[in-house]
């Protein structure tokens, strides 16, 4: 136990030590942002505008922000179904 | 996997509609069959729906190359409700991505829903299945196919990026192929071995908590966990 604890222990340090050891010029750029640039080199063609531009002040921020709210309390409460005291004993009868 | 509006051809937007349309009609009509058979089906559905979403859009760091990207969510999904049911989780969440957070588009839905949501899904239930017919431990089979599912679905979208993108009459098919995959590998594979570590995770968690969950499901068979109530419902998936 005591060994699973310290794997998870490093794992940790370990993703909290990724930002110091980023190596490429723009860091933490998406994938989706170089094919984007890729498909503009290739063939000159760039993304449409999405539907709601969400690079305007913090719109971005607060639809990520939301969206995440809603997804953690979904989850959350589907966890307390599944996974609650409750759930066992409503399955049990 | 988010193919941006505008990056494939008409013809091809098209045929990845037609494609995805397919298996999402048979993975509605399997949500609608489990839900009356199993009581744990909906709320395992609402819980992974959330969890694909909220995976499919958070973008990791990857400190070797300093990008990030994102794991997909459907391995876990796929094993833990059925691949048909976990493409039709993979149509909702890309669907908000392309509407509220300018991740993909509208008209490259479809082609984002195979790779995401079909290839991602059917490819890690074979594995999972295969992995568990010859003998590998749950958590075992559940990394495979979390590691295996996340590479085919980025596999699958550098192949839908070379077939469909505009004006690509002079690039032989393997070089575009080529071009996308040297974009995405570097980023993805650490990422496929966290998918493969959350998917492993996810399923050994239930087996140790909820083994009924799993019994319930026919992941397992009675004797392969210890614990638990025993299955008397087996899905056919």
């Amino acid at each position: 136990m005591s060994h699973k604890i310290t794997v998870l222990i490093g794992v940790l340090v370990l993703c909290l030590l990724m930002p110091v050891w980023a190596q490429a010029g723009e860091q933490w750029q998406g994938t989706d942002d170089l094919v984007d640039r890729k498909m503009g080199e290739m063939t000159g063609v760039t993304a449409s505008e999405p539907l709601i531009d969400i690079a305007q002040g913090n719109l971005g921020l607060f639809l990520f922000a939301a969206g995440g709210f809603v997804a953690g309390t979904v989850f959350g409460y589907q966890w307390r179904k599944i996974f609650g005291e409750k759930a066992e004993k409503r399955d049990g009868q | 996997m988010h193919i941006q509006d505008s990056f494939l051809v008409g013809k091809w937007a098209v045929a990845w509609f037609g494609a995805s349309s397919v298996f999402v009609s048979k993975g509605i009509y399997d949500i609608a069959r489990h839900s009356r058979r199993v009581a744990m089906f909906k709320p395992m559905l609402g819980l992974l729906s959330a969890a694909v979403f909220f995976i499919s859009l958070l973008p990791v760091p990857v400190p070797i190359t300093g990008t990030s990207s994102h794991p997909v969510g459907t391995p876990a999904a796929a094993i833990l409700v059925g691949p048909f049911a976990s493409m039709v989780l993979a149509v909702a969440a890309l669907l908000l991505q392309a509407l509220f957070f300018a991740h993909g588009g509208l008209s490259t839905l479809g082609a984002n829903v195979f790779s995401m949501g079909v290839v991602g899904s059917l490819i890690s239930y074979l594995v999972f299945r295969t992995g568990r017919r010859i003998g590998l431990s749950l958590a075992i089979a559940a990394f495979l196919a979390g590691c295996l599912g996340d590479l085919a679905v980025y596999c699958t979208t550098s192949l839908q990026l070379a077939l469909g993108m505009p004006g690509a009459g002079g690039l032989p098919l393997t070089k575009a192929i080529q071009t996308f995959l040297i974009l995405f590998m570097p980023t993805q594979l650490p990422l496929a071995l966290l998918e493969g570590l959350v998917t492993a995770g996810m399923v050994t968690y239930i087996a140790r908590v909820r083994p009924d969950i799993l019994r319930n499901f026919g992941l397992v068979k009675g004797s392969d966990l210890k614990g638990g109530k025993q299955c008397h419902i087996k899905l056919p998936y």
